[in-house]
């Protein structure tokens, strides 16, 4: 999906834990680009139909990128900034209802 | 004590920073919310950063601009609050309250007068497989460029239409990204179409010039462009792997794709206005719905409230600074205070202005909500697809509102931000009414998620309760 140009380095460098895995991210970046550059396909499983699904937005919009973080689910990872020591779970949670998204 | 400022500004964009620097200015006090980190909004999002490192060049001079206006806001003496999450705000005898989320408390803000500021997000562009992960809007990949410094995974492909995308192609081509199949989803016959607005434009001519050279290069080191394309399909297992496309002669095409990028113009983020009752109308121009509002933002049915920038109606960042300085001028004569708007204001707002006909006529929406297939999830939240809207309104649902009660479209997380203007146009469809005489869906506060802890802090004061 998207993959980043430069690995970030030094005072840039922000160490996490991202769906167990540990993960260096940029400084000023948030959990959701994060967990993107980390190759994580979805931040959460669609509450109804249990299709996964990854940031469409960035930008707080479409609650796409709802992840468990530090302990707390449900909050906007496209809206909280990278910090040393995070640990950030993706909502894989079982369908509520049966319904497919595509087809 | 109550938390209390003359002007509180939602959004520290371009309006937002102007508004807060002009009212500041004019020795008024005055708090920015913001749901960011860091100032800049949207366009431009993370500068300061990006300027220390060096990054400023691929993103253009629109971008460098933000380096001043940031500077000039860092400076202003303005109760700066980032990473705020406004959630409603309530009238009060004089002026009103802002409702706030901030570190896990919900917070109330007393203003005599509220600026709002809270821009624009990318149309939705409701099409089959847009669900997927490797599915995103532009502008959001261009976020990840600006903040994170990422690149979209190849193969890449780019769909859409509007001046944003042909910045957006640039972006990714100065920055080694040049997509692999570029679709373009506008009606290059529509040039001659708008030719009427031409000359109106020519006062906005280094506009112009600037689009012309994106329209020029938007090809460059791309390896296959397709034109007039009307129909967009996203095709994967748990994530994306196929575009599919039709073009408006019926001729079929398809690529593997690990990363599809669409972009389809953007509109006001109404979703405070709206959920104020302020009387919204839809500009058919445009295809948006607008605030009413004053020539200086002061909202309809208002004592104490203004709209600037984007959010009132999309003329771009140039003209955003100019309506954000009204308001804040307008603001500070409205509490009796003198305050200068910054120079040029009217010129450039007079610029943008003159453009947006044009820009309006060359880039209405790709694609009509009503073509929309049955099997195309409309609502993301709630996984409702048109079909089942179609059926709901066939059955007798009566609009929007309606339409929450029998599937729930609109009420999931998102609060309609996804599907309200889909929804809205099937609904107008099957009643056979206008979108400028069509309903959009109501919206309540809190116009953002809160959690009952974070609720639980709302009314918490430093008062010290007498002891007996």
């Amino acid at each position: 999906m998207l993959r980043r140009r430069v690995e970030p380095k030094g005072d840039a460098a922000v160490r996490l834990t991202i769906a167990g895995q540990p993960v260096t991210a940029l400084r000023g970046e948030s959990v959701a680009t994060a967990a993107l550059a980390a190759g994580l396909q979805a931040t959460r499983n669609a509450a109804v139909s249990g299709e996964p699904r990854a940031p469409y937005c960035l930008m707080g919009v479409c609650f796409e990128c709802l992840m468990t973080i530090d302990g707390q689910p449900n909050r906007q990872a496209c809206l909280v900034p990278v910090q040393e020591g995070m640990t950030v779970e993706p909502q894989l949670l079982r369908p509520l209802l049966g319904v497919s998204d595509n087809g | 004590m109550a938390d209390s400022v003359d002007v509180a500004v939602l959004g520290a964009g371009p309006a937002g920073m102007a508004a807060a620097v002009v009212s500041a200015n004019a020795g008024l006090t005055v708090a920015v919310l913001d749901d960011q980190a860091v100032p800049g909004g949207q366009i431009w999002r993370n500068v300061e950063a990006a300027a220390a490192r060096g990054d400023l060049g691929l993103f253009g001079d629109d971008y460098a601009a933000g380096v001043d206006a940031v500077a000039n806001f860092r400076a202003a003496v303005v109760d700066y609050r980032p990473l705020s999450r406004v959630i409603g705000v309530e009238s009060t005898d004089i002026g009103g309250d802002v409702l706030f989320v901030r570190n896990g408390k919900a917070g109330r803000l007393h203003a005599k007068r509220l600026i709002i500021a809270l821009g624009a997000y990318e149309r939705p562009m409701p099409f089959l497989g847009w669900t997927l992960p490797g599915v995103m809007t532009a502008g959001a990949a261009q976020i990840a460029l600006k903040t994170g410094g990422l690149l979209p995974e190849r193969p890449f492909v780019l769909a859409g239409q509007g001046p944003l995308l042909l910045l957006l192609a640039a972006q990714f081509r100065a920055a080694g990204a040049a997509p692999d199949v570029l679709l373009r989803l506008d009606d290059p016959g529509r040039k001659w179409s708008a030719g009427k607005h031409g000359l109106r434009a020519l006062a906005g001519f280094s506009d112009l010039l600037k689009g012309l050279k994106w329209q020029r290069s938007l090809s460059d080191g791309v390896s296959k462009t397709v034109t007039h394309v009307a129909h967009l399909e996203a095709s994967g297992g748990d994530r994306l792997e196929a575009v599919r496309w039709q073009t408006a002669d019926e001729t079929d095409g398809e690529a593997e794709a690990a990363t599809l990028l669409v972009h389809d113009g953007v509109i006001p983020n109404a979703q405070l206005t709206r959920a104020m009752r302020i009387p919204h109308k839809y500009d058919v121009a445009a295809a948006a719905w607008c605030p009413e509002a004053s020539a200086d933002g002061q909202l309809a049915d208002t004592e104490w409230a203004y709209v600037a920038g984007d959010n009132a109606g999309i003329l771009g960042w140039a003209a955003a600074t100019a309506t954000g300085s009204k308001a804040g001028a307008s603001a500070a004569s409205a509490l009796g205070v003198k305050a200068t708007t910054s120079d040029g204001v009217d010129k450039r707002l007079g610029r943008a202005r003159a453009v947006r006909p044009l820009l309006d006529a060359l880039y209405p929406p790709a694609q009509a909500f009503t073509a929309i297939s049955d099997d195309t999830i409309i609502c993301r939240c709630e996984a409702i697809k048109a079909g089942s809207v179609r059926e709901a309104l066939a059955m007798g649902a009566q609009g929007p509102n309606q339409l929450k009660a029998f599937l729930r479209t609109g009420m999931g997380p998102c609060q309609g931000r996804m599907c309200a203007y889909t929804v809205a146009a099937l609904a107008a469809e099957a009643n056979g009414t206008a979108l400028a005489d069509a309903d959009i869906m109501r919206l309540r506060m809190p116009i953002s998620p809160v959690t009952v802890s974070e609720m639980s802090h709302l009314n918490e004061t430093d008062m010290v309760l007498p002891t007996a």
